[in-house]
């Protein structure tokens, strides 16, 4: 096996290892929220304190925005503003309300309202393939392009429901929240993301376990 | 519903989502910012007014209308092509009737109309006021002059029908990309055969939505130019009889009409046209704000925002149906939002093959229950363990349409505000009843549930969809009820211009909301007649 191919290896094994302890976290999905300390802290005006709550949820944060507006150079605008305006309402935030739920559904609006303001979602097919590391073969090259492009075909809402469930596996009322849809809705936008996905990948949907879709008789 | 989290595509995604790196001053340049707009100051937050409200009836025209019209916004637009619609307003001199007497019409004919068909169209723009930059002290006109309205944004235009029993079909086309300008106060639609500037598009695109009081279905279907599609139908069930459990789908053509009478009733009335046919247009002036904006002691905004931000509205009236046809809104004189009706066929038979919704066969369907079901009266009291409270004069035309209760609301049918907190926090209601009261297109909702524990004082407006996010209202009034079951009660009333009026309170234990499309005295005089089902005649 080539050496890229080694450490794509790697990095997947990685990614498993990391999602079976997310199954065995007591918050049910892959990445801690902060502890209610380090929150008070921050409230408090303890600026390492905040600095925590920023390197805690600015990775995932910018996963989110840049697969939703798909350019680098703003991405980086749209999370200060998520951290400005977390900076000035953290007060406002109880124990039992989730900061990361909130930063995840001012970073979706934020890029939405982006995009209304902008009207174009830049796409470059170019950035893309610019994206792809050269040491990668292939066929994983094919298959990371093939993603990329799928991915640039949902729009927002099943992307972030998407990214969210399955890569980083937050459970479905606190993805409801975040897009503001109902927890059943959230499933609709699933099973459409991920046939999207799986489409473009040249997977089948009936190899995918537990998908919850009925096929209704009418119609026919 | 059990969750399903694929685990084979997660990881796929975990090893090829790549993300741009951080740029390396990020945490420096954001403690500059932070330091420029001052620290965060303890205590109950202030609340936090938007520039807008929230159109509810959007939402339920169909996020993925919304969403598909922003997952398209990436199409080139260098080819605009045909025009399709021209909402043309040509004023003209002073009609004869007063505002408030159109605005009596209008309402007369929304709460008299069977049916409808016609084609629906929305339009708006963002309002950026830059708070930041902005002196203290400003007056809202002060503020607002220094206000920029962005480029205006088209929803897809969708083709609705209409009947008074709570039946409505929307079919929405968004095969093409849209794109709209404004010249002369005119506004135009272009429609784009311009390529998606990535990946592989979708080329034909429908959305159908349909509501027949018991259930909506919903189905999206989007072909690709590979030959594959998306298809993810959705069937919904169990509605309360409306707001704040549910918002309502029938009022959608008509936007937030209803409730800017108050404000039309002022303004000022001409005779217009209308897609070449008479009509009587009403321009009002509406009162902008309020603004709230706050500072920390070294004088730094730390939290602003206005409800709302427009200063002028127009609207517009069909002469030979007296159904409203258009309604815009203004800043400074540019538009801020447009929604218009056109193609109108007012009271059209629609035949039962109108509504034949089928979900294509084979295709996954998403079944919702949000946990309301039909009872009468009796079989309301018998199942919540209280007795309902109901209205003992309604405004003219309306009539009860249903009783609906939940034992349970489901997770999206609730109360966000509950529990008086923000952020995040919800609260599922328990034990509900909702009473739906309907004329022609128009309707009114009384509701009921448990609400022991909590102080009105501090309960947020149920009606108030997202207080960390949007807010949704207009701080309401208090005013102390002198008859009926509530006499001696002091309820809130909440009038937000674009926006549902609502009235709330806690009255023994229990928290009692009217909503719907009524006056500020119509509402009152409905809760001031609330009186036990059981007692009620």
């Amino acid at each position: 096996m080539i050496e890229g191919g080694v450490a794509l290896l790697d990095e997947a094994r990685a990614a498993r290892r990391d999602r079976e302890e997310m199954r065995a976290s007591a918050h049910g999905h892959r990445y801690a929220e902060v502890d209610e300390e380090t929150l008070r802290a921050a409230v408090e005006g303890d600026r390492r304190a905040f600095e925590t709550i920023v390197s805690v949820y600015e990775p995932r944060l910018r996963v989110l925005a840049y697969q939703i507006l798909r350019d680098r150079f703003t991405v980086d605008d749209v999370l200060q503003d998520v951290f400005l305006r977390a900076y000035r309402g953290l007060h406002k935030f109880r124990g039992d309300a989730a900061l990361g739920t909130w930063l995840h559904r001012i970073t979706y609006t934020s890029c939405l309202d982006l995009i209304r303001k902008r009207r174009v979602v830049l796409v470059p097919l170019d950035a893309i393939e610019a994206a792809a590391a050269p040491q990668q073969s292939d066929e994983e090259l094919a298959v990371k392009l093939r993603l990329q492009r799928a991915l640039a075909t949902l729009d927002a809402e099943h992307l972030v429901a998407v990214l969210m469930v399955d890569r980083d596996g937050y459970d479905y009322a606190t993805v409801a929240r975040v897009l503001r849809i109902p927890v059943g809705t959230l499933g609709s936008r699933l099973n459409a993301a991920r046939h999207r996905l799986r489409t473009e990948l040249a997977w089948h949907d009936e190899d995918a376990p537990g998908v919850e879709t009925e096929r209704t008789e009418e119609g026919r | 519903m059990s969750e399903h989290h694929d685990e084979r595509l997660g990881e796929l995604l975990a090893q090829h989502v790549q993300t741009p790196p951080a740029i390396p001053e990020f945490t420096s340049r954001l403690w500059e910012r932070i330091e420029k707009s001052g620290k965060v100051r303890r205590g109950r937050a202030a609340p936090l007014w938007r520039r807008r409200p929230l159109l509810a009836a959007v939402v339920v025209a169909g996020i993925a209308t919304v969403v598909l019209a922003v997952s398209l916004l990436g199409r080139t637009d260098t080819s605009v092509q045909q025009p399709v619609a021209q909402p043309i307003l040509q004023l003209g001199g002073p009609a004869d009737a007063s505002a408030a007497e159109v605005v009596a019409k209008v309402r007369t004919a929304m709460a008299t109309v069977r049916a409808l068909r016609a084609r629906w169209q929305w339009i708006s723009a963002s309002v950026d006021i830059p708070y930041d930059e902005l002196p203290k002290g400003l007056s809202v006109d002060e503020t607002l002059d220094r206000a920029t309205v962005g480029a205006l944004i088209p929803y897809y235009p969708s083709d609705v029908t209409l009947t008074d029993d709570g039946r409505s079909r929307w079919v929405t086309d968004v095969s093409r990309s849209l794109s709209a300008s404004e010249e002369g106060g005119k506004v135009t639609l272009h429609w784009s055969e311009g390529e998606v500037a990535h990946g592989v598009p979708p080329e034909d695109i429908e959305i159908q939505n349909e509501t027949t009081g018991e259930m909506s279905r919903y189905q999206p279907e989007m072909r690709y130019r590979d030959g594959s599609r998306t298809e993810a139908a959705e069937q919904d069930t169990g509605y309360g009889a409306g707001p704040p459990d549910q918002n309502l789908t029938a009022l959608l053509p008509f936007g937030p009409s209803p409730s800017a009478f108050s404000a039309l009733e002022n303004g000022q009335v001409r005779e217009s046209t209308y897609e070449g046919r008479p009509a009587v247009t009403i321009i009002a002036a509406v009162k902008p704000g309020p603004i709230e904006v706050t500072y920390d002691a070294e004088g730094q905004v730390r939290e602003a925002g206005m409800y709302l931000t427009i200063d002028k509205i127009e609207f517009t009236v069909d002469a030979a149906s007296d159904l409203p046809v258009r309604l815009a809104s203004y800043l400074r004189g540019k538009l801020v939002e447009v929604w218009t009706l056109s193609d109108l066929h007012v009271n059209a038979e629609v035949p039962a093959s109108d509504f034949t919704f089928k979900f294509r066969a084979g295709a996954p369907v998403e079944r919702n229950d949000f946990g309301f079901r039909k009872t009468s009266f009796g079989g309301a009291e018998a199942k919540v363990g209280y007795v309902p409270l109901v209205p003992t004069h309604l405004p003219a035309h309306f009539r009860l349409q249903q009783v609906r209760w939940a034992s349970r609301t489901s997770t999206y049918a609730q109360l966000p505000n509950a529990s008086g907190s923000v952020g995040t926090h919800e609260v599922t209601s328990r034990r509900v009843t909702s009473i739906g009261y309907r004329a022609g297109f128009l309707h009114l909702t009384v509701t009921m549930r448990p609400a022991k524990g909590l102080d009105p004082d501090w309960l947020a407006d149920p009606f108030q969809e997202d207080p960390s996010a949007a807010g949704a209202t207009v701080e309401p009034e208090r005013v102390t009820l002198t008859s009926g079951a509530l006499a001696g009660d002091e309820v809130r009333i909440a009038m937000p211009p674009l926006g549902i009026p609502h009235l709330w309170v806690v009255h023994d234990g229990m928290l009692i909301t009217v909503a719907g499309d009524a006056t500020r005295a119509e509402l009152l005089r409905v809760a001031g007649s609330l009186e036990p089902a059981n007692t009620a005649k």
